[in-house]
């Protein structure tokens, strides 16, 4: 029995040595047979393609990057990570890219910040990129960098779309003015969801000007009962337009269950809410992938802050569901775009809105310094507007608008 | 006042998930099998009964779809898929005597993981989201009693408005009830749960009333699943919304003493108490803890109900025993 067991441990033994042996000739073959245009690169989702949502923008912006690259002879070779969580599971899966030399590695999520920089100390010559969150510009690191789009011009554009809607309820006198209350189903009481409700406030301010609008936070991202729950309250309290900052279909589905309107954010919700879901609006991630990946590649030195916007194709809408747009909305939202473009108006001219009960604002700093999560540095307000997303990437705009309501908070 | 209507009836939505869940849950339990799969099996229904209505379209088009029809595949097939696990459960406890409490918790990872592949490969089939046409999700949450009924003030609000499977629910708990204290057979079942070698040598058989309460209380079960899909979620598939709800409804059973028509007004006070931070601002309460409060008065209950000690509050006595009947 001794012996048998013995024959077989040094039966096993051999044959790992041999499958060993097999794939690191692989691997050395490997570097032989690449060019100097393959790049390993890595990227941590938060969730994964079946969230519908803020993961599958991004996978779809990754394969979208991956084709372009592609028609100019770049193979980038991705390694994915989905449902990482925002712990040490990311330090952990930051680690293991790193490990598995990728050039590049994008963290997802805002909450993944904190466990990148434990890794990216230690690898120097690997670029580290947080979309979404702003600390790389005091982290004292060369190899870190942040992303994000000037998402709030996407938002102006989808309110603009939903101001005509409330125009022709009005108009068709199935709401008084006084009536068009936007609902807000928001995810956190941060500068991200502020800066994305307040320009979609605005954006259906101006065509609307009877326009107030009532914000639900949630407490998640991603939490499809309460999103469904939130929708519903905000509907039952006079809403007659539904917006959102979460992951999931939910409110969209509610808003048409409860015989209301509807605009989305990170996909097209007109799939599974046709008769409520106007139109959505997405970041466009493949454009900043594929520039950063090939600015690796070509070792050019890159932006530690990268932010743009509708003009560079970084923010896109989704297609405007025409049998339920008011008329209209396509070519005032082609007008919207444009004078954005050419700075003809600004999403937050401070001419048309006030804060504190009808004061104008004329103050507002944009950075945190310090860390304790009020803004202390750069001043934002100045040639007539609040410059959003200037100072860095991430949205820094806080102010309470009037017109706006607070149901609740979540941190 | 209207303020109170609304919250109703938006409790009654969730809480007729929860409602489905716990009344299969109670008719597991009452036969002495504690099946923690619920949450599994809730996957399952969830992900089978939303094919089988999304299927269905598929095959008569969208334009010819019946929505009677259609809630009727719909519940079926998540009654199949929740009876098929339940029966893998109940093979593994009742015929093989494996331990209950593992038996259960492997069927909960199983039954999620079942549930979100099915659901994944639907949509991945699908190229996009899997959802239902518009006419179908009418059918499936709109109201069933005519408008002259909803219109009566106050009560016809908070009575008429709700979908079918609402309804379904309360006759449901009712049979239930009647089932467990009128008829010869639910007394029988009571005895195999209390204490099933009385039950055996007084010559009932007790591996039958064991298996048919498990599959059917599991089909029961996963048909909550599917009717939170088809309501809450719009009818479209969400591969995480249902996570928790399972054992929402496991504390549940608990909370509404093993009898069914406790678990009418028990889901939908949970229900409600989900959604009052939602709805009801109480300035100096943080909204963190405001959502806590359903979980609170669950255990505040749990704990009230213990201190008094009675016969008729206690569980089935066999509770998450197998039954050896050598040991006789």
């Amino acid at each position: 029995m001794k012996k048998l067991t013995v024959a077989l441990l040094v039966l096993l033994m051999t044959a790992g040595f041999v499958f060993a042996n097999g794939s690191q000739e692989t691997k050395a073959a490997a570097p032989a047979a690449s060019t100097a245009k393959t790049i390993k690169v890595g990227l941590l989702c938060i969730g994964d393609e079946n969230d519908q949502g803020y993961s599958y923008n991004f996978i779809q912006g990754q394969k979208e990057a991956t084709k372009k690259l592609a028609a100019e002879g770049i193979n980038a070779e991705w390694v994915i990570k989905y449902n990482i969580g925002e712990n040490t599971t990311c330090t952990d899966a930051n680690r293991e890219l790193a490990e598995e030399g990728c050039k590049v590695i994008f963290n997802n999520s805002y909450g993944f910040e904190p466990f990148m920089l434990e890794v990216a100390g230690n690898y120097k010559n690997i670029n580290f990129v947080s979309c979404t969150n702003c600390a790389s510009r005091t982290d004292k690191l060369e190899n870190t960098y942040n992303a994000f789009a000037n998402i709030y011009e996407g938002r102006y554009v989808a309110g603009v779309a939903a101001g005509m809607k409330l125009n022709q309820m009005i108009k068709d006198g199935k709401i008084k003015p006084e009536q068009a209350v936007i609902g807000y189903v928001g995810a956190y009481s941060f500068a991200e969801v502020i800066s994305g409700f307040s320009s979609y406030y605005l954006g259906a301010k101006s065509v609307c000007p009877s326009v107030t609008m009532k914000v639900s936070f949630v407490g998640s991202w991603s939490d499809a009962t309460a999103e469904a729950n939130a929708a519903k309250a905000l509907v039952d309290q006079g809403c007659v337009m539904i917006s959102q900052h979460s992951d999931n279909t939910t409110p969209a589905t509610a808003a048409q269950a409860a015989g209301v309107f509807h605009t989305g954010y990170n996909a097209d919700m007109s799939g599974v809410a046709p008769a409520a879901s106007i139109i959505s609006t997405r970041i466009d991630w493949s454009v900043y992938f594929y520039e950063f990946i090939k600015g690796t590649l070509e070792g050019k030195k890159l932006d530690q802050d990268w932010c743009k916007g509708m003009g560079a194709g970084a923010v896109v809408m989704t297609k405007l569901n025409t049998a339920i747009a008011a008329p209209g909305t396509e070519e005032k939202m082609k007008e919207t775009i444009a004078d954005l473009a050419s700075g003809k108006i600004h999403v937050f001219d401070t001419s048309k809105f006030t804060v504190n009960n009808g004061q104008k604002l004329t103050h507002a700093f944009a950075l945190d310094t310090n860390g304790d999560f009020k803004a202390d540095s750069e001043e934002a307000v100045f040639d007539g507007y609040f410059h959003e997303s200037y100072f860095q990437s991430a949205p820094y705009f806080t102010e309470k608008i009037d017109g706006i309501t607070w149901l609740n908070q979540a941190y | 006042m209207s303020a109170l209507v609304a919250l109703i009836v938006a409790a009654v939505t969730f809480g007729t998930v929860l409602m489905f869940g716990t009344i299969g849950e109670i008719l597991t339990e009452k036969s002495g099998n504690l099946n923690l799969g619920v949450e599994g099996i809730m996957y399952m229904g969830g992900a089978f009964g939303l094919a089988g209505a999304f299927y269905y379209e598929k095959m008569v088009g969208a334009g010819a779809s019946n929505g009677t029809v259609a809630i009727l595949i719909a519940m079926f097939a998540a009654f199949l898929a929740g009876g098929i696990a339940s029966l893998i459960y109940g093979f593994l406890t009742i015929t093989l005597r494996a331990n209950q409490n593992v038996t259960g918790l492997a069927l909960t990872i199983f039954g999620t993981g079942v549930g979100q592949f099915t659901g994944e490969f639907m949509r991945v089939k699908e190229g996009g989201y899997v959802a239902l046409s518009n006419n179908l999700k009418n059918a499936f949450s709109r109201a069933v009693f005519p408008k002259f009924f909803q219109d009566i003030p106050v009560l016809g609000k908070i009575l008429f408005v709700h979908n079918v499977f609402f309804y379904l629910a309360i006759i449901l708990a009712v049979v239930m009830h009647l089932y467990f204290q009128k008829t010869k057979s639910g007394m029988y079942l009571r005895a195999v749960g209390e204490s099933p070698s009385t039950a055996d040598s007084a010559g009932i058989n007790i591996t039958l009333y064991k298996y048919l309460s498990t599959i059917i209380g599991g089909g029961i079960s996963a048909i909550g699943g599917m009717v939170y899909i088809t309501t809450t979620a719009g009818c479209v598939w969400n591969h995480e919304g249902l996570s928790g709800v399972g054992w929402l409804a496991v504390a549940l059973v608990i909370f509404c003493m093993w009898k069914p028509l406790n678990a009418i007004w028990g889901s939908i006070l949970f229900g409600a108490l989900m959604i009052m931070y939602l709805r009801v601002k109480i300035a100096f309460i943080p909204t963190e803890i405001y959502k806590i409060l359903p979980y609170i008065v669950t255990v505040v209950i749990l704990v009230l109900s213990s201190i008094r000690n009675n016969k008729e509050k206690q569980p089935p006595a066999s509770l998450g025993i197998n039954y050896f009947r050598e040991e006789r």
